[in-house]
Formats: structure tokens, sequence, C-alpha cells
């Protein structure tokens, strides 16, 4: 009778645990799951935001948890979050997510309905196919809603940046990180040989020629991992007057520009040596430890990585008396018959959306407008990150303590963009091969672009694009 | 079970009693259906039907057996198959010679054997990311301590994860360093049940150790062998984090296997029938080499 009474019990144990662990669970869930390891480790994977030391506000919201990518962005919006927080009482969870997986867990989480996240940081090209899918939550209609919407908002405060994130007159994304890349070089190195900061390829190669004293240091470095190639290539096609696509959306990687830009970027390893013969594994990170590492005389990269080199308790190995050895300046152009210099360059546009999954979303847009406010974007550029407002951008404090907003200001009017089109996800692998199959020197350059350019059209047609 | 004992003069309880197995079984076959059966279902239904992150809203057409199809001759997808095979053929292989050599050896009265097994199972108690990331430090070309010493010893540095033609052989060398002290675990269980009679007889006959090694261990350690060869195949088979981990599957494809290009469809591309279509080759392919190999060890067990 007992072991009966036992059974029974043990049965009903075993179906109610089941029932509760199938239940929908509530949304807090994620955020508590979250919080546990910052409170573990230093560097959290998933970072509460400090609270702040005042007295603490009564949030007029629910809690909301906001995904970023690792890196500066990441750190920035912990701080910045913080002050959010501070200021309204209402709590940001930012959750850090690897650089590598970020694309695949938003699509995924927002493509399948999930509520991990209230917003998110997110890119340019991946919006569109976002917006098809039905993953994101507009947000015109809250900028319609005299009751949400903060007063006096003007979305023209973010310039032509909207147009990105536009679709049938609707806005799905706030700008911010409208980014480069600069030219970073080591000045001391370059003053030791006399050298001028190169401003055409040609003075590139010479200069990278001359630095280069491998395995102690390369003359320069390049990116070409598998999943990020493309975003360091960019700087040198766009800078020698390339580009993927025309204006009806042809592909032009494979015309001679192109392909001068390809082969250029292949010869710095395959012929030339003047870069680290594992390239093919770098992407930002490792470009970022090589110049922070002192094991490269220059090379093009994100100007988000500008506080990290210039800081000498992070990059003390390129700093000497206290001072950054590294210096930067604009990405070589192509020098015209009077004498001066054409200048095309890349970057990337990011911004802050939310997902139709998002259990929170009028707490989360109400976190993204302050965000991208003059007040927010502000805070935002002043800790390191660039706003995507203008009014922000030029703010006097903020250009005073950041002078490469000037040199941004400049950039913008020639800056180009991977296209943001519904096919984009699926343009990109096939960039990223081409490009990685020239420098490992499996292809030519103009067999790789060749190639790239065959696949895109494919890609274009199937999207509707190309007839 | 005694019939008399269970009786109950209870209609119910006696009914209740008869079900109690569905009690006991009952949970794990649910689970088992909803985490396993429900996704293979799913996926299966997936494969044939084209689900695509820009299409999906407006539809998911029956594509029938065309996403089958269309990997055949798909280079990639012939490419992911190559490279799976041949990392399984050499990973495996390697790692069973390896394992055998470590288990005969395990095998004596040597000083220090408890020693020596606990260190050759150290790799096998690392987590698969731990692994990846580690090697991936170990192997970089500038800051790599592999590197560091050729160089120190006089011989040039390799490019171990950066060139498409040693990239290989360097994940199979991790997943040798990894998985060798489990095949070697698995013959030595294998080594220590064999009984002493047949090996006494043989020394007395005046066999030699290399002939008691191939026509007697060898043998008797069939099954075994199998077993683990089994065991391995699948695992090798699958190899996802520590390949990905490692490379990503590059440069240019170089390392891609099957699992990470079934990943790339499905969760970068997100092109869900492709990739899911990509799955059920893999499954069939494991499905086949996994009834080989048990049809043989059930030949030998009966």
């Amino acid at each position: 009778m007992n072991k009966n009474r036992l059974f029974a019990f043990m049965a009903i144990l075993v179906i109610a645990s089941m029932l509760f662990a199938c239940a929908p669970q509530p949304t807090e869930a994620p955020v508590e799951a979250t919080e546990a390891p910052a409170a573990e480790t230093e560097a959290p994977a998933a970072t509460e935001a400090p609270v702040a030391t005042e007295e603490a506000m009564a949030g007029t919201y629910p809690e909301i948890v906001v995904a970023c990518w690792s890196g500066p962005e990441h750190d920035n919006l912990v701080k910045v979050a913080a002050e959010y927080e501070k200021i309204t009482g209402n709590k940001v969870i930012v959750e850090e997510v690897a650089r590598e997986a970020y694309y695949d867990k938003l699509t995924t989480t927002f493509v399948g309905g999930g509520s991990d996240y209230d917003s998110a940081y997110v890119m340019s090209d991946w919006i569109p196919g976002w917006v098809e899918a039905e993953a994101l939550k507009d947000l015109t209609s809250f900028i319609e809603d005299p009751n949400v919407v903060m007063e006096g908002f003007d979305p023209a405060v973010f310039g032509k940046a909207v147009d990105f994130f536009s679709f049938d007159g609707k806005l799905y994304v706030y700008p911010s990180e409208g980014d480069t890349a600069w030219l970073w070089y080591r000045k001391d190195l370059f003053e030791e040989k006399g050298l001028k900061v190169p401003e055409t390829w040609d003075e590139y190669l010479e200069a990278a020629l001359a630095l280069n004293n491998p395995p102690d240091i390369y003359g320069t470095v390049i990116g070409a991992k598998q999943d990020e190639a493309w975003w360091d290539f960019m700087y040198y096609v766009y800078g020698m007057g390339g580009d993927l696509l025309d204006a009806n959306y042809n592909p032009i990687i494979n015309d001679e520009k192109g392909v001068a830009a390809l082969s250029f970027y292949t010869d710095l390893l395959q012929k030339h040596k003047v870069v680290s013969p594992d390239v093919t594994t770098f992407g930002y990170n490792e470009i970022l430890t090589s110049l922070q590492e002192g094991k490269a005389a220059m090379g093009i990269q994100w100007m988000a990585a500008t506080q990290t080199l210039t800081d000498c308790s992070q990059s003390p190995k390129v700093c000497k008396d206290g001072a950054p050895l590294l210096g930067y300046a604009l990405p070589p152009g192509i020098k015209k018959d009077d004498g001066s210099i054409e200048r095309h360059t890349g970057g990337s546009q990011w911004g802050w959306a939310i997902p139709t999954g998002s259990q929170n979303q009028e707490a989360a847009y109400k976190f993204i407008e302050w965000l991208t406010s003059k007040e927010g974007a502000k805070m935002w550029a002043l800790n390191g990150g660039i706003p995507g407002n203008i009014d922000a951008l030029k703010d006097a404090e903020v250009v005073a303590q950041i002078p490469q907003f000037a040199m941004l200001a400049e950039v913008m009017p020639y800056r180009s963009i991977f296209p943001a089109l519904t096919v984009s996800p699926e343009m990109l692998p096939v960039v990223n091969e081409g490009i990685v199959a020239a420098v490992s020197g499996l292809k030519d350059p103009q067999t790789a672009a060749d190639d790239i350019a065959a696949k895109l059209v494919e890609i274009l047609k199937s999207g509707g694009y190309l007839q | 079970m005694n019939v008399a004992k269970s009786y109950h003069p209870n209609p119910i309880r006696r009914w209740l009693r008869r079900l109690e197995p569905v009690f006991y079984i009952g949970p794990a076959f649910l689970v088992m259906g909803v985490i396993l059966l429900y996704p293979l279902g799913y996926s299966l239904w997936l494969s044939f039907h084209k689900w695509t992150l820009r299409t999906f809203r407006q539809g998911v057409p029956w594509v029938g057996s065309e996403n089958y199809a269309n990997l055949f001759s798909n280079a990639e997808f012939l490419n992911s198959l190559r490279v799976t095979f041949t990392f399984v053929i050499f990973a495996v292989g390697i790692e069973f010679f390896l394992g055998m050599g470590l288990a005969l050896l395990l095998n004596h009265d040597l000083r220090g054997k408890g020693l020596i097994r606990s260190i050759i199972l150290l790799p096998m108690m690392c987590t698969n990311v731990v692994i990846g990331l580690t090697w991936r430090l170990l192997y970089s070309y500038d800051f790599g301590i592999i590197n560091f010493y050729l160089r120190e010893i006089g011989l040039m540095p390799v490019e171990w994860v950066a060139s498409p033609k040693i990239a290989l052989t360097s994940v199979i060398i991790v997943d040798v360093w990894n998985t060798t002290s489990f095949v070697a675990l698995m013959l030595l269980a294998g080594l220590q049940s064999l009984p002493d009679e047949p090996f006494e007889a043989a020394r007395i006959d005046g066999a030699s150790s290399i002939q008691t090694f191939f026509f007697l261990t060898l043998p008797l350690l069939r099954q075994t062998i199998l077993v683990a060869l089994l065991w391995r195949l699948i695992d090798t088979f699958r190899i996802f984090d520590v390949v990905y981990l490692l490379t990503a599957g590059g440069p240019a494809r170089a390392t891609e296997t099957v699992s990470i290009y079934v990943y790339r469809y499905g969760f970068q591309l997100f092109n869900l029938g492709f990739a899911s279509a990509a799955s059920y080759i893999m499954i069939l392919i494991m499905l086949v080499i996994a009834a080989i190999l048990a049809r043989a060890i059930g030949r030998l067990e009966a």
C-alpha cells in the first residue's frame, strides 16, 4: 500500500514538473538567467546596468533586455543604460552576444517571435529581410502616438541615415553609429623612417614595404576572416573607386577597379608579404590585437576602436611616456591629375530596433528614443560611441572632446555601405568567400571576382532586383 | 512478476496496477516525443518545402525532392561531404591506432600507471568550447606557443589554421588530441575483460607477442573495437563546435564539414528547407555506417 502511494506521489510529481517546464515562461526569466553570471564574473556575458548610486527613482516602465554585440558598443551601452536608469528609474539589462553569432542569434529570436530581447543593436543590411519577415516593430506607430513620443521629436535629426531604415513610409530603426575606419599608423616608426602618412595606395604600399620587418612587425595588417572579410576589404575597393553593385543592382565587383582592389589586397600577403601569414583568420578583434601588440606598423581599422587604441591603459605596448604611438588619418585615396586626392570609403550604419516579439515594446521604445535623443546620444558619444543624432554630433562639448568627429563629418558625403536589400544576408557570405579565396591564393583575383559577380547575379535575380 | 501476488480485489486498483508500466515509461516517451520526434518530423517536412527568411511569410510551398536534387549539384555541399569524410577517416584512423597503443601500454604493469591514465584522460574532461578556444590560441601564427617553440628551435612557423592546405590537418590534430584517450579507455576495458586461458595456452605453445596480438588479442577484442569505432564514427561525423570555434569552416571552406554547412544554410542564410534536406542526407549516411557496424557487432555476438 505504501509503495502504491509512493508511486502515485512520484507520478504526480513527474507529470506536474513536466507541465510546469512546458508552460510559457514569464518575460522575467531571461533577465534572471542573465543576471547570475554578471554577479559572478568581472567580464559579464550579460550585464546589468550598474545601479545608480543616488536614490533610485521608481520607473514608469517595466524592465527591458537590450542585446548588443561584444566590443566597445556593448561597454558603452552598459554605461549609458546606467545613466538612463538613474534619470528615469526604468531598468535596462544589457545582454552581450559574441560577434560571430550575433546576426544568427538575433534573426533566430526575432523571426521566431521570441521575447528574449526588447531591443537590439542592429546593422542596416539586416533590416530589409527582417522587415519582410515581419520581425520588427515599426517605430512610426510610436512616433505618431502623442501619448508615447517625446515632445518635439523629429526624425529629421538623424539626417539621411533614416533612409537606410525606412520601408514603405515606416521607420524601423533609430540610427546610431554611422561609422567608418581610419588608417592607423605608428607615428614613431614613420618618423624614424622619414615616411609621410600615405595619401595614395601606392604610398601605402611603399610605407608597408619600408616598415615590414617580420616576424617582429609587419608593414600593415588586413583582415580576410571567413565571416568578416568584406568589412576590411571594402575600404580598399571603395577607396580605389570600385563598388559592389551599380545603381541598377548589377554586380561590378569584377570590373577593372574591383579586380585591381582585390589584386592589391591579395598581393599584400601573397606577393609583398607585408602582412601576417594568418590574415585569413583576422577580423576586427585580430586586427585590433595586432595594432595593440605593436605587430603592425599600420592598418585600416574601425573608428569604434579609437578609444581602445589611444588609451594607454588598454594598449600599453603602443604607448610611450603616457602618450599613444598610434595616430590616425583618412584612408588613402586616388591621386588626380591636378595633384588632389579623390577619396571614397566604406562604413556601416547601425541603430536600435524593437522586435515584434518583445513584450515591452513601449518601454523599449522610450529607451531607444532617449538613447538617440540629443541627451542620450551626447552621453553615447562622450563614452566612446558615434551618435546618429546630428545635434549631438555637432555639440560643442562633443566636438571639443572627440576630434575624430570632424573627420567623420568630412567622410560622410563619400562614404558607401553594404547594400541594404532583402537579399543582403545571402550576398555577404558570397562576397566574403570570394575575398578569402583570393587572399588565401586558392583563386586568382579576377576569377574570384568573376565568381562573386556570377553568384550575386543569381541571388539578385531571386530577390527580384535583376531580371 | 508474480501474478497471484499482484491481484487486488478492487477493480480500479487492479486497472491502475496494470497501467503501472505506462507511468514508468510514459514520461520518457513523452519527453522523447517532444524533443526528438517532433523536430525530426518537422525538419523532414521542411526538407520537402521551400522555407527562406525572405519568402516564408508569403507561404511555404511544397517543392518535392527539389532540395535534395539541388544538394547533389551544389559544389559547396559536395565539398563539405569530402571534408567530412576526409576528417572522419583520418581522425578516427589515427585515434584508433594511437588508442590501441595506449591501451596496450596501460594494460601492462607500469610504474605510475594510475598517473599516466589520469593524464591521458585530461583532454576528455575539457569542454569542446574550451578546447576550440585554447587551440585557436595555440595555433596563432604570431602569438601561439607552438610557433614560438618552432621558431626557438630554428624551424619555420606554420600557418596552422590560416592556410587552406593545412587547416584540416590542424583540426584533425585537435580531435585526435581530444578523443584518443576515449578510444584508449574503451579498448583498455576490452583488454582487461579478455580471458587469461587462451593467452596462457598461446604462451605455452611458444607464440610470439606479435603472433599473440594479431591472432588472439585482436580477434577477441573485435567486438570492443567495433563499438569504439561506431561511437567515434558517429561522433566525428557530426562534429561542429570544435571546428566552428577553430576555423568556422574556413579558410575558403577548407574545413567546412556537413554540420557547419547545415548551420550556415540554416542559421546564417535561413534557407531552412535546403538545410533540412542536407541534414537528412547526413543522417542517412550516418545510419548506413551505423547499420553496417551494428550488424557486424550483432554477428559477433551471435
